[in-house]
């Protein structure tokens, strides 16, 4: 098994952090991917995250009713050696990359 | 999204989210139906109970037409939009029985929360038959907007000066921030909805409040509730913006729809 630890996702809109509301899964439960993890409340809304990763949670970083920052670690998992390293960070919907034209135009 | 054309007009902006028996799902003041129920984890809890939606904008809200005359947005306006929704996502119409005769209609769950529950109450007061069972969320004796004063709302929308409630405010400001927010739009809104009183007399159908208990917006939603013949669940340590997201509610709502 190895741990893979998940920091707090960019929420938008300018937001720089939450406070943790209530964690949704406890210390070594099994979560799947997508699955209701944690609900925190910014300045302008309460939202609800889904779990990054399929895994059994060891660790919460930040306490129900505390503040972190975007960026800084929130929750880790236990996952099978074997899934580990393929991914470390919470996916985020990030815009494609722009092309980038390897030859000069004809013209 | 797809459109809804409402008798006058109006482009009504809703979707369909995979599931059987579809929930109406109607958000509130200066939010939109990705921020009310996408964000919040309702569609995800919805979907895990196997339960479909349908998610709507409201008119001066989202994806919506924006029309910035009060009288577009009175409560029988507002519901009548959702009517017009659910015609075009071909739920609760009439069932056709032998020969053609109509046997009854069959009405859907519906979830309101703030302005939302109040649209909810007229669609309850005008088109009884299409509602199964009705959840009001984040909703007490006295209208907000009504209770914040029309005039406040104006100020915070259009001028930018905070009202003196914290919680309007909050609320108002946020709404104005939102990226397709047309100020003009949510402030005729804010008039239009506060000019109607919504009917305190029992409902028809199966009826649950759900409040937080540091929610100002929803005091009184005891008496409201027993005025209405409705179920109230009260979500503890929860205001106005975190009852919407807090599983305390889900699993009330979960439960209630499956009475």
């Amino acid at each position: 098994m190895a741990k893979l630890t998940f920091d707090l996702p960019d929420l938008g809109e300018g937001l720089i952090g939450a406070t943790v509301l209530e964690w949704l899964v406890s210390i070594g439960d099994y979560v799947e991917r997508g699955a209701p993890l944690v609900e925190v409340e910014t300045t302008k809304s309460a939202v609800e995250l889904p779990s990054p990763q399929s895994g059994t949670v060891v660790e919460f970083h930040v306490d129900e009713e505390h503040d972190l920052l975007v960026g800084e670690p929130l929750v880790t998992f236990d996952v099978p050696d074997d899934s580990a390293g393929i991914v470390g960070t919470v996916p985020a919907e990030a815009p494609p990359k722009r092309r980038v034209r390897l030859s000069l135009p004809d013209d | 999204m797809f459109y809804a054309v409402t008798p006058s007009g109006e482009t009504i902006a809703h979707r369909r989210e995979p599931g059987r028996d579809p929930v109406l799902l109607v958000h509130g003041f200066g939010s939109d139906a990705d921020a009310t129920w996408g964000a919040t984890g309702w569609l995800r809890a919805l979907a895990d109970a196997g339960r479909g939606a349908i998610v709507v904008d409201l008119r001066g809200h989202g994806a919506s037409s924006k029309p910035h005359d009060p009288a577009m947005y009175r409560t029988g306006v507002l519901a009548a939009d959702l009517v017009a929704v659910l015609d075009a996502e071909g739920v609760g119409v009439q069932a056709a029985g032998v020969g053609g005769a109509a046997v009854g209609t069959v009405g859907v769950d519906v979830i309101g929360y703030s302005m939302g529950s109040q649209v909810a109450r007229a669609l309850a007061r005008d088109a009884p038959g299409r509602i199964r069972r009705l959840v009001l969320g984040g909703i007490g004796e006295n209208e907000q907007l009504r209770a914040w004063g029309v005039e406040a709302i104006e100020h915070v929308l259009i001028d930018g000066v905070d009202a003196s409630d914290e919680t309007a405010t909050a609320i108002l400001r946020a709404a104005a921030e939102r990226p397709r927010a047309d100020r003009q739009a949510l402030a005729a809104c804010a008039v239009g909805v506060a000019s109607d009183e919504l009917p305190t007399d029992p409902l028809p159908m199966p009826t649950l409040i759900v409040v937080g208990d540091a929610d100002p917006v929803a005091a009184g939603a005891d008496a409201l509730a027993l005025a209405l013949g409705a179920g109230l669940e009260v979500v503890p340590k929860r205001n106005h913006q975190t009852t919407l997201s807090s599983r305390g509610f889900k699993s009330a709502v979960l439960d209630f729809l499956t009475r």
